[in-house]
């Protein structure tokens, strides 16, 4: 159980850095993003 | 759409990019090694057909079993305990590609902790995989973490309380194969595991059993042949007979209050004498430099070496490197006088096992020479 | 004089090849108590030395006064073990304090003492020292793992004390004096 819930708040988390990357108007912030979102991805899909 | 959009959708693709090469690299660790079994393998089977339960996890793991077909002893060995410690895996690996059973049986269980294998340890930058040049050219096999995947059994409790002792142990032992015997059926994911290799000893009625292991240099117990008690005298018989051909080990008896480690439980669960033999790895140490294959094969390190020439640093460690041959031969070896010890206190009930490849000349050729 | 001279040479020659370890020595008797002090494993391995020679000898981990009763000789083998304490669950100091209780009653029995240190540089050092001392200076003969004797800590002991001493490359080498130090 405890392992879903950090799945989906790992799916939240990315979810709103995502939302953030498109209103966010400095490039290095949203690089900055980017690199946050690498092991959120990873996570969510199970792969690390 | 606005300029700062492009730029997103643009990072988003080289993010994406970068995810599916960092992807390709962590997936690569599911891909199971491949052994080319002896054809003296009479059967393979798999853990699960111990313990239904773990059918289709990653705690389900290849059996070897070679059945002489004379009446004898039933010998069990467990490589890849711990699947950074990677002598155990490669010694049960060459025993599978080369061992002939002429009296009782051999059962090998390369990959106990079939989880492990699928991921490194986090934070010790050690490489996925390891290459030995073999009779077949270049053989490529994973070099995993100490405990189970986190993908597989996660969180860690705080404190890991051992069943049935109520020992407490750091929280991540509880992924620790090694401390999870002798387990239960309905417990966590690694517990399953180690019951169904209990399962597996009381069901074959296993006779001798050993656990292979591998430990950095700066550990106490190194190069040693630790078992329950009941095996004390087999055992201390080993190592005098090692200590013939030159091979030093210390022998050191099972603590009676140190609970979930195989030479205990399966000793006090089981009928078996249970021995765990370990080796010094500098890859798995403290003081290492760059952790690549070549220190996971070679056993090379300029750190060790310095230590070595220290008086006030204690470690095992022959200033000449602790090839990954070398830690291979010690376990075959001891592997080998531990079992004529046991048929010589049993001669009723003896195993007889042949074609395991000697200690100098896995030294001197290299442990590829014996893989196929 | 030829011939005498040749009967010199053999003489000498024989005293040349004559293993050192039977230079001794008053024999031990059987049956032996074998105990550990410092709680490491090489006591089993001292036992199996023993059963490998046919002795008659019954090793006791942590043998009090009352086990020294049955036997005629006392074989300490001294080496610190922390694993070995810890399983035992007691201190060093409580296993100190045994090693003299068992010491004193052999001494009052008149029993004699050897002393089988076999478990080479690991069994030496600041922890393990103290009880190697206390045993080999309450010993009259000790047969050591040369490799625990690089600082000459046991020969010290034996020059000082007169005590017996057989120095041996590998712990199966132990076998041979240890056997010819036993009456049969």
């Amino acid at each position: 159980m405890l392992f879903y819930t950090y799945i989906i708040i790992a799916a939240l988390v990315a979810s709103i850095i995502l939302t953030e990357l498109f209103r966010e108007k400095s490039w290095r912030n949203q690089l900055a993003m980017v690199i946050i979102l690498i092991p959120l991805l990873l996570r969510i899909f199970q792969i690390k | 759409m606005e300029k700062h959009h492009y730029i997103a959708v643009v990072f988003l693709l080289a993010g994406g990019i970068l995810s599916a090469i960092a992807s390709k690299d962590f997936l690569s660790m599911r891909d199971a090694d491949i052994l080319h079994p002896s054809q003296f393998v009479t059967t393979t089977g798999m853990l699960s057909d111990y313990l239904p339960e773990i059918k289709g996890t990653y705690g389900d793991t290849k059996v070897y079993y070679f059945n002489s077909g004379n009446p004898g002893a039933t010998v069990i060995l467990l490589g890849g305990t711990h699947p950074n410690e990677p002598a155990g895996f490669i010694a049960a690996a060459v025993l599978v590609e080369n061992a002939q059973v002429t009296k009782g049986r051999l059962i090998v269980i390369p990959q106990s902790c079939a989880s492990g294998f699928t991921a490194t340890d986090p934070l010790e930058a050690c490489p996925t995989h390891f290459t030995i040049n073999t009779q077949s050219g270049p053989r490529t096999f994973r070099y995993g973490a100490r405990g189970g995947n986190p993908l597989h059994q996660w969180p860690d409790p705080l404190v890991y309380r051992h069943y049935p002792s109520g020992q407490q142990l750091s929280g991540m032992e509880s992924r620790n194969l090694n401390r999870s015997y002798p387990g239960r059926v309905d417990g966590s994911f690694m517990e399953r595991n180690g019951f169904a290799i209990v399962q597996l000893i009381k069901k074959e009625n296993v006779d001798v059993a050993f656990d292979l292991h591998e430990a950095a240099p700066e550990v106490m117990i190194i190069n040693a042949i630790i078992t329950h008690e009941k095996g004390s005298d087999i055992a201390a018989n080993a190592v005098l007979n090692l200590e013939f051909e030159d091979l030093q080990y210390s022998l050191e008896i099972s603590p009676k209050n140190f609970h979930g480690l195989s030479h205990r439980e399966w000793g006090d669960s089981t009928m078996t004498f249970a021995f765990l033999m370990e080796t010094s790895n500098p890859s798995q140490g403290r003081l290492r430099g760059v952790t690549s294959e070549a220190l996971v094969v070679e056993g090379n390190d300029p750190f060790y070496k310095t230590a070595s020439k220290l008086d006030n640093v204690r470690i095992t460690y022959d200033s000449s490197g602790e090839p990954l041959s070398l830690r291979v031969a010690r376990h075959l070896q001891g592997f080998k006088r531990l079992v004529e010890s046991y048929n010589e206190a049993h001669p009723e009930n003896s195993a007889i096992i042949e074609n395991i490849p000697e200690y100098n000349a896995v030294v001197s050729d290299g442990v590829g020479k014996y893989l196929k | 004089m030829k011939f005498i001279r040749v009967l010199v040479m053999i003489a000498f020659g024989a005293l040349l090849i004559t293993p050192l370890y039977s230079q001794s020595k008053e024999k031990f008797e059987q049956p032996i108590l074998i105990t550990s002090a410092g709680q490491s494993a090489d006591v089993t391995m001292a036992a199996m030395l023993c059963k490998k020679v046919n002795l008659n000898a019954k090793a006791v981990n942590r043998a009090t006064a009352a086990d020294v009763k049955d036997a005629k000789t006392l074989m300490i083998v001294p080496g610190f073990s922390s694993k070995g304490l810890g399983a035992a669950g007691i201190s060093r100091e409580q296993e100190m304090d045994r090693v003299k209780e068992v010491i004193a009653a052999a001494q009052k029995q008149k029993m004699r003492i050897i002393v089988l240190h076999i478990g080479g540089k690991p069994r030496r050092g600041q922890q393990s020292d103290d009880f190697n001392k206390l045993c080999a200076e309450a010993s009259q003969y000790m047969i050591v793992v040369k490799q625990g004797n690089d600082d000459n800590f046991f020969s010290d002991i034996a020059a000082a004390k007169k005590i017996g001493l057989d120095l041996v490359e590998k712990i199966a080498e132990a076998a041979k004096p240890l056997e010819a130090s036993f009456t049969k």
